[in-house]
């Protein structure tokens, strides 16, 4: 169990991305809470990344009316992607973090594209198209007509633009970010008198 | 929160859409038939029922009253939640207050926008968060509940504590008896919020009101807020209500029992403050500079209060630089001086005044609530630069070299004229230096320098002095007669009486949003 700092941390940051993600559709609202699961997720590990994730969305959601079968979905591949960006190895210098960061960024903001286009396929499609998913199909046709629905849908274009808008806000804010979070993360111990 | 048409709306603009992709993927990539259009319209019309019935769900239930208690095995995801609900708001208001900071500064537009308002806000939110995790532990959070309670009483003998290689406590000893009300002053730095800290390491079931009352909120409303530290204990639910009810009459907060803390007065959040904490039945309370962010009227109400607590037997130890309040019933005074405590007070120096007070200098005096604010942000708008409170709303960059080249590119200036500025007003500091770790002091002086590289003929400070001690109040009266020295005219609003009559004899009132002068 996170000690009630760590909580709290996490409460706050949770309604930070709240805010944001109820304030931002038109001003990047999605990617900055994305930015901050990944940094904080980087900086306090891979189980406070998937928590972050998992409650900010959850969070945003019932405060929102956002709550529906898509949820769980949204919820896992938030927690997922602070979760990656808990485990992947530390670096010390800063400038190979925030690039190494908005590597990881770019991936994840398209896994998290795809994983939910994974959700919205069969429920915008329907059977019996050309871009439905082929019972008894092979991968490759299936990951043709998937990747084919994809384009069409423009849920490409939307993933690539979540990508270079969160790249960007690593690459601009991550230090800053980092370098905030990482004085939260010690603390003095004041039992520790002599 | 969304209005619930809102909601309900979006979900009907969601069934039409899950219909017409139906149709339109069906006619543009299957063979087309009559047959199979309307099979897809069918389709469509039954998911959009789900739809719509999951926006008939979402527009009726408040589904975040579902998660109010937690069962123990998700009490982290949970209690995270609930913070989540609480701070939601907050955060909003205050993402709005450093917008309008950062709009102050300069016009940023797209990306620049967010992270001159996201860094900031990420600041705030982590100071908050780790005062409020204090709080939550002052409260019971997390902890394993002794019996033995303390009865008040505080024995600390030859304690030293370092930080980081530099000693702040030096063998310090201290007994105090049950009852007592204890008033301990130092500067800056001496460590006195330390030494409440390390008296809180040692009696963990003592009260703990840190200088901001409102960062230790939990909950959204007084009640919920009182009853925490029972919720903690697993109290029942009708003791809980009979306790909550007797302490709110006490502390004269029964009529504000639904009401959003974060919606109270500065005095009221300070009473909020008190009582949840020592609703546990703590005989000791801890209090860091309960008076910093108090008016004359609340700050005379807090001293009625504690007078009664100590009556009731609660021991109270404050540590406060503006004293002058607190002495009038403390019974032990002492000084924190190089890391320990001599009984006593030196009674402290008044502010020097600015000699030959000139016209140029303006206060805007009323009481917490008043419209001071507003009123400058409005003027503002028109002419004149605002430095608002806090001043680190404007701080978003990484060191101090790159604030000021900012604030010269943004007035379009040749680099170098706000350092210049800044070095005129209180010297060189480290350029490298992050702008987060400077003192208030130094913070203040290195917004009102970026702000006065536009070149202005008025500089507007909204509360300026909140949180200074005397030497650093002194330093701010020096530092306002070099600006007005430079013939710049200066607007303080401020309810810190002594800083006001010393900086200018020309004041005007503000009540209700209207000014007049005094």
């Amino acid at each position: 169990m996170f000690d009630s700092r760590k909580v709290a941390i996490l409460g706050v940051l949770a309604a930070v991305n709240s805010v944001v993600r109820l304030l931002g559709a038109g001003i990047a609202g999605m990617e900055t809470a994305f930015a901050l699961i990944i940094i904080a997720g980087f900086v306090f590990g891979a189980r406070f990344g998937l928590l972050l994730g998992f409650v900010s969305i959850f969070s945003s959601a019932l405060m929102s009316g956002g709550v529906g079968p898509w949820l769980p979905f949204q919820m896992l591949g938030a927690a997922l992607v602070g979760l990656g960006a808990g485990l992947l190895p530390k670096v010390e210098a800063v400038k190979f973090r925030i690039i190494w960061l908005s590597g990881y960024a770019a991936i994840s903001s398209y896994f998290y594209g795809i994983f939910l286009t994974a959700w919205t396929w069969p429920l915008f499609v329907g059977p019996n198209t050309t871009l439905s998913y082929l019972d008894g199909g092979s991968l490759t046709e299936n990951v043709s007509r998937f990747i084919q629905f994809e384009l069409i849908s423009g849920g490409l274009i939307w993933d690539t633009g979540r990508a270079v808008t969160t790249v960007l806000l690593i690459s601009l804010t991550g230090k800053a970010l980092m370098t905030t979070l990482e004085r939260a993360a010690t603390r003095t111990d004041f039992a520790k008198t002599y | 929160m969304k209005s619930r048409f809102k909601i309900f709306r979006q979900y009907l603009w969601l069934a039409l859409l899950v219909i017409l992709a139906r149709v339109l993927f069906r006619i543009f990539f299957d063979e087309f038939s009559w047959e199979n259009l309307l099979a897809s319209l069918s389709d469509g019309a039954k998911l959009a029922v789900w739809v719509i019935g999951f926006g008939v769900l979402n527009a009726v239930v408040d589904f975040r009253k579902l998660f109010k208690r937690s069962p123990v095995f998700v009490k982290t995801p949970i209690t995270a939640l609930n913070i989540s609900f609480t701070l939601t708001p907050e955060i909003g208001r205050s993402i709005e207050r450093i917008r309008a900071a950062s709009k102050l500064r300069f016009q940023r537009k797209g990306i620049h926008l967010i992270r001159s308002v996201i860094v900031p806000t990420l600041a705030n939110a982590i100071d908050q968060a780790l005062n409020l995790g204090d709080s939550m532990k002052a409260r019971g959070y997390g902890s394993k509940f002794q019996t033995n309670e303390n009865p008040g009483e505080v024995e600390l003998q030859e304690v030293s504590f370092a930080y980081r290689d530099q000693t702040i406590l030096k063998k310090l000893s201290m007994k105090i008896r049950p009852g007592s009300l204890v008033s301990i002053t130092g500067s800056t730095g001496s460590g006195k919020s330390t030494l409440l800290k390390v008296i809180q390491a040692r009696y963990p079931n003592c009260a703990f009101v840190n200088q901001f009352p409102r960062d230790g909120f939990v909950a959204g409303s007084v009640y919920e807020e009182l009853a925490f530290a029972l919720v903690q204990r697993r109290v029942t639910e009708t003791e809980i209500r009979t306790r909550v009810l007797q302490i709110a009459k006490t502390f004269e907060l029964q009529e504000f029992l639904n009401t959003d803390p974060f919606e109270l007065s500065a005095g009221y959040q300070q009473r909020l403050a008190i009582a949840s904490n020592l609703i546990s039945g703590a005989k000791l309370l801890l209090l860091d500079e309960p008076f910093s962010a108090l008016d004359s009227k609340s700050s005379g109400q807090l001293i009625v209060l504690l007078e009664n607590l100590r009556r009731s037997g609660v021991t109270v130890i404050a540590v406060e630089h503006r004293v002058e309040h607190l002495n009038e019933i403390a019974n032990q005074l002492f000084t924190l001086t190089n890391g320990n405590l001599t009984p006593g007070q030196e009674r402290p120096v008044p502010l020097r005044k600015l000699s030959g007070l000139s016209r140029k200098i303006t206060v805007l005096v009323g009481e917490n609530g008043a419209g001071k604010t507003t009123y400058l942000r409005k003027l503002a708008q028109n002419q004149g630069v605002l430095v608002p409170q806090p001043a680190s709303d404007l701080l978003f960059l990484n060191s101090v070299a790159e604030e000021l080249d900012q604030a010269d590119r943004d007035a379009q200036k040749p680099v170098g004229t706000s350092a210049e500025i800044l070095e005129k007003l209180i010297g060189t500091l480290d350029p490298a230096h992050n702008p987060r770790d400077l003192s208030q002091g130094q913070k203040l002086a290195l917004a009102i320098s970026m702000q006065l590289a536009k070149s202005t003929d008025l500089l507007m400070l909204d509360e300026p002095t909140l949180g200074f001690d005397l030497p650093t109040k002194q330093a701010l009266v020096d530092l306002i007669g070099k600006v007005e020295e430079s013939g710049v005219e200066i607007l303080v609003a401020t309810h810190d009486e002594d800083f006001a009559d010393a900086i200018s004899n020309r004041k005007q009132l503000i009540s209700d949003g209207i000014v007049t002068d005094v």
